[in-house]
């Protein structure tokens, strides 16, 4: 009598599972992103994709009672499932995208379901296992990130950066505003300005907080904008811009 | 009422004992996860090389006890379990460290790429620049996109998680796999533990990259299908064995369109499997019959086939992806050199450069004569017991000889990589073979003899020295194996360095992708070198240029004709970025720039880049420079005048004048 009801108890428990997961991948689909309902989202379909069809799948084929065999088995099989009909709905130009996944999902939980309650003889696998190693791992993790987060260990490289979309050229003047950003330097302490070669036309000394700079000088004799002309600021450490001309006046 | 409470003292005891056990596991976990960050913080910060030794107290803090509770007999089949999965979470540590809120490692952003490019149009990206191969196999990105869809994650949290269910499924697929074909715990732990030891388990096989996905549906679709050809009594129930073959072909099927080289694995490792199951039905092996040839075959011949026909699909692409490796003769020419016959091929060193301290590089060298007297322990143990064996043991015993067969290759710059990632496979067969003979060796039922001389098991007098030598030997292979897998730059951050990967990422190269995502759009086209390219891309939705293109010869070549400046009107480049650091530290690649060798190149294009020619083009504009980079617009219409007119567009003068 014991074993008819342990039996008929397994059935009801995967049928709700197998309810449950459908529930939980409907609510995954309709919930909207961000705030407290996108946290519930992301809980509900961490579940829905990575938990229920998993253990429900994994179960038909789990001779051992192993809960870890079942759920992290079930869940490659899952995620292979993704991996085809995702490939299948691209294949036959379909959208990647929500419906591809919950259908084939839904689908999955369904039959597994159907299947885990017509399955005689399916041992219940204890959890604790799962839960300890869960537990454990998981305290690595909290260890290590928690003293990421206290020590970070991104290096911070001194660098900065010089931009000019274009430069400005008058029938006698040529203008160029440099905007200037850093991060942990004082460079570039010093930019220069050529028209075609050398000699320089123009020298800015640039402060350590200032963010835009100047360049101003007369065109040198004997060019103007209808030549070819090639304006060039360079940086103290040789970095330098050639920023396409706009010609304006006559 | 008296009797109970007797009765429940030593279960009481006991629970109690298991809590207090329990505990002081997780504190050694937290440890050992204080102290990973910790070595990562201090080499970030350039300490000199004390981070590798508070990596490696870390590393075996947890390491050690749990493969001492994995091994000995007191523990339970359902704690080792659980420990191995409890490895397998901790060992995310290190990578999760390194790589934080963003991809970092070279695969990571290729892969990442195509994600995002799945997720905006809806659709497997044909064709990127960053990884060919991947997009025609893209069975990760369409898993992390589904869950990225239903979870609502950003997109980099969704590919951890994928990843990270993905690593921890290995080891426990090793595990079950070897559990199945011993019907012991712990000759399946010891399987497990060495399978940690790969050299590409603790860093590359836990990034987010199609081998990670590929490496557990391998694995647990050689568990289902094993499971399912299995031989069983007449009159069992057969609802299970159904379940199992389909859940195996199901995997078989997501391993097809996930990743290549595995898929061929598979199919290569079932086919053995199928063949070794018939010769044993047949009574060629005269060992027992354990699996069903029939349904062997089955599933070898669907693996088989599904390969075949993506193979034939993909076509071109994976030809030259997969052709280097394969290419027999220079392989063969490498194996000849060894033995004085002929030249070998370009060597590199495995150790060139590196800030590895020397007792990881000395352990990395060590490793290898240890896994060899392990392997042939093991093989000749094993064939001593064959009676019992399964066709598994057949096929992890081929693919453990390969790695030793792969060594020859590995010296070889073109093959190294090849071999490293072969790795992954090899291992699997070390697992099983030393699984399964350290756990026949612990039960006392492993003998060696040689002319009725017996070696094994030892004699008593040796064995408890023997017990600190086997210790030393996993130290060695576990520090061996770490330091051989992956550079310290991977294992490590610290300041950046130009041309390393991962350690060219730092701000400058945040500064250009931030440029670009402002500036950019899904029609510019980028020629850059294979690092920075890398930010950029998954900044932006901007193209990257298709390798093979000759828009490299600008920056290389001595002398530029306008022949080679077409690439850059037929790939319809729209920017170029340039690292001015090129050829300031160490010597100039072809590679940087995709080009698989120096010898493509032109001859006037080796070894010193010419980039004051980049600043002297009338159809090139300098719009953005960092300390480092220099991002410039290609003026399209300048250049395509300047092609018809036949004239390069160099300003007269201003190389020499402006740095020659």
């Amino acid at each position: 009598m014991s074993d008819v009801r342990g039996e008929r108890g397994a059935r009801i428990g995967v049928g709700a599972l197998g309810l449950a997961g459908l529930a939980l991948l409907l609510a995954a689909a309709l919930l909207a992103p961000g705030g407290a309902e996108g946290t519930v989202r992301t809980a509900v379909a961490c579940l829905a994709v990575l938990v229920i069809p998993g253990w429900l799948v994994g179960r038909l084929a789990d001779e051992d009672a192993d809960a870890l065999s079942r759920q992290l088995g079930g869940t490659v099989v899952t995620l292979a499932v993704l991996a085809v009909c995702g490939f299948a709905a691209a294949t036959w130009s379909l959208r990647v995208a929500t419906a591809a996944v919950a259908v084939p999902l839904l689908v999955l939980v369904a039959i597994a379901a159907l299947l885990g309650t017509a399955a005689p003889g399916i041992r219940r696998a204890p959890l604790a296992p799962l839960v300890g190693a869960l537990a454990l791992g998981a305290t690595a993790l909290l260890g290590a990130m928690g003293t990421h987060l206290a020590l970070p260990a991104a290096p911070v490289e001194p660098a900065f950066s010089i931009e000019a979309a274009h430069a400005v050229v008058s029938p006698t003047r040529v203008v160029v505003t440099v905007t200037v950003t850093r991060v942990r330097t004082d460079e570039p302490t010093q930019l220069t300005l050529y028209v075609n070669l050398p000699p320089p036309v123009a020298v800015a000394l640039v402060a350590p907080e200032q963010t835009t700079v100047r360049l101003a000088a007369r065109l040198p004799a004997g060019t103007s904008c209808r030549s070819a002309l090639q304006l060039r600021v360079v940086a103290s450490n040789g970095a330098f811009l050639t920023p396409p001309v706009t010609c304006v006046g006559r | 009422m008296t009797a109970p409470a007797v009765t429940a003292t030593p279960s009481a005891d006991l629970a109690h004992g298991e809590r207090r056990r329990f505990a002081a596991l997780a504190a050694v976990f937290l440890a050992s996860g204080i102290l990973l960050a910790l070595a990562e913080w201090m080499a970030a910060r350039g300490d000199g090389t004390g981070h590798f030794y508070v990596f490696w107290f870390g590393y075996f803090l947890v390491t050690a006890p749990v493969a001492w509770l994995l091994v000995t007999d007191r523990t339970s089949a359902a704690a080792r379990g659980s420990l191995v999965v409890a490895l397998g979470i901790w060992s995310l540590a290190p990578t999760l460290l390194r790589t934080g809120n963003h991809p970092l490692f070279f695969d990571e952003f290729s892969h990442f790429r195509m994600l995002q490019d799945l997720v905006r149009t809806g659709h497997p990206v044909g064709r990127v620049g960053l990884l060919q191969i991947g997009a025609n196999f893209p069975g990760l990105e369409l898993v992390t996109s589904g869950l990225y869809h239903l979870s609502g994650l950003t997109l980099w949290i969704s590919a951890l998680v994928i990843a990270s269910v993905a690593h921890v499924a290995l080891l426990a697929g090793v595990y079950v796999l070897v559990r199945d074909a011993s019907r012991s715990s712990r000759a399946a732990a010891i399987a497990a533990v060495v399978y940690s030891l790969n050299p590409s388990w603790l860093i590359f096989d836990a990034q987010f990259s199609y081998e990670t996905l590929a490496l557990p549906m391998l694995v647990w679709s050689l568990v289902f299908a094993l499971r399912g050809a299995r031989r069983r009594e007449p009159g069992t129930p057969t609802r299970a064995r159904n379940v199992q073959i389909g859940l195996a072909a199901v995997l078989i099927a997501g391993l097809v369109v996930t990743h290549s080289v595995t898929s061929v694995v598979c199919a290569a490792a079932l086919t053995g499997i199928a063949l070794i199951a018939t010769l044993q039905h047949r009574g060629v092996l005269r060992t027992e019959v354990t699996t069903s040839p029939l349904i062997a075959w089955c599933l070898a011949a669907w693996s088989v086939g599904l390969t075949w026909w993506r193979f034939t699909e993909v076509g071109h692409p994976l030809v030259v992806y997969l052709g280097p490796t394969f290419h027999f003769s220079q392989q063969l020419r490498q194996l000849l050199s060894l033995f004085g016959v002929g030249s070998s091929l370009p060597l590199h060193s495995a150790f060139a450069n590196s800030s590895a301290p020397r007792f990881e590089i000395v352990c990395a060298y060590l490793m290898l004569p240890v896994l060899l007297v392990a392997f042939v322990w093991a093989v000749w143990g094993l064939l001593g017991a064959r009676r019992g064996l399964t066709p598994l043991v057949y096929v992890a015993g081929a693919l453990g000889v390969l790695f030793f067969a792969s060594l020859p290759l590995a010296s070889a710059v073109a093959y190294s990589e090849a071999v490293h990632r072969s790795w992954a496979f090899s291992f699997l067969g070390f697992a099983v073979v030393l699984g399964l003979a350290g756990g026949l060796a612990l039960d006392g039922r492993l003998s060696l003899t040689v002319r009725s001389r017996r070696l094994w098991p030892p004699a008593e007098r040796w064995r408890r020295s023997l017990r600190p030598g086997i210790a030393a030997c996993a130290v060695v292979v576990a520090i061996g194996s770490v330091s051989l897998g992956s550079s310290t730059a991977y294992r490590f951050g610290g300041t950046v360095a130009p041309e390393v990967d991962p350690l060219y990422a730092g701000t400058q190269t945040t500064m250009v992708a931030r440029w670009f995502a402002h500036h950019a759009s899904a029609h510019d086209v980028v020629f850059a070198n294979r690092f920075v390219i890398r930010p950029i891309a998954i900044a932006s939705h901007v193209h990257v240029v298709q390798p093979g293109g000759t828009e490299v010869h600008l920056l290389l070549t001595l002398a530029i004709s306008t022949d080679e400046l077409f690439a850059y009107r037929t790939d319809r480049v729209t920017y170029v970025v340039y690292d001015r650091q090129t050829g300031k530290i160490g010597h100039v690649k072809a590679w940087y720039w995709y080009v698989p060798s120096d010898s493509l190149l032109p001859k006037d294009a080796r070894g010193t880049p010419h980039i004051a020619r980049l600043s002297c083009l009338n159809w090139l504009h300098a719009v953005f420079a960092t300390s480092d980079y220099e991002v410039l617009r290609v003026d399209r219409p300048v250049l395509a005048a300047d092609l018809r007119r036949g004239v390069t567009g160099l300003i007269a003068g201003c190389p020499e004048r402006f740095g020659g």
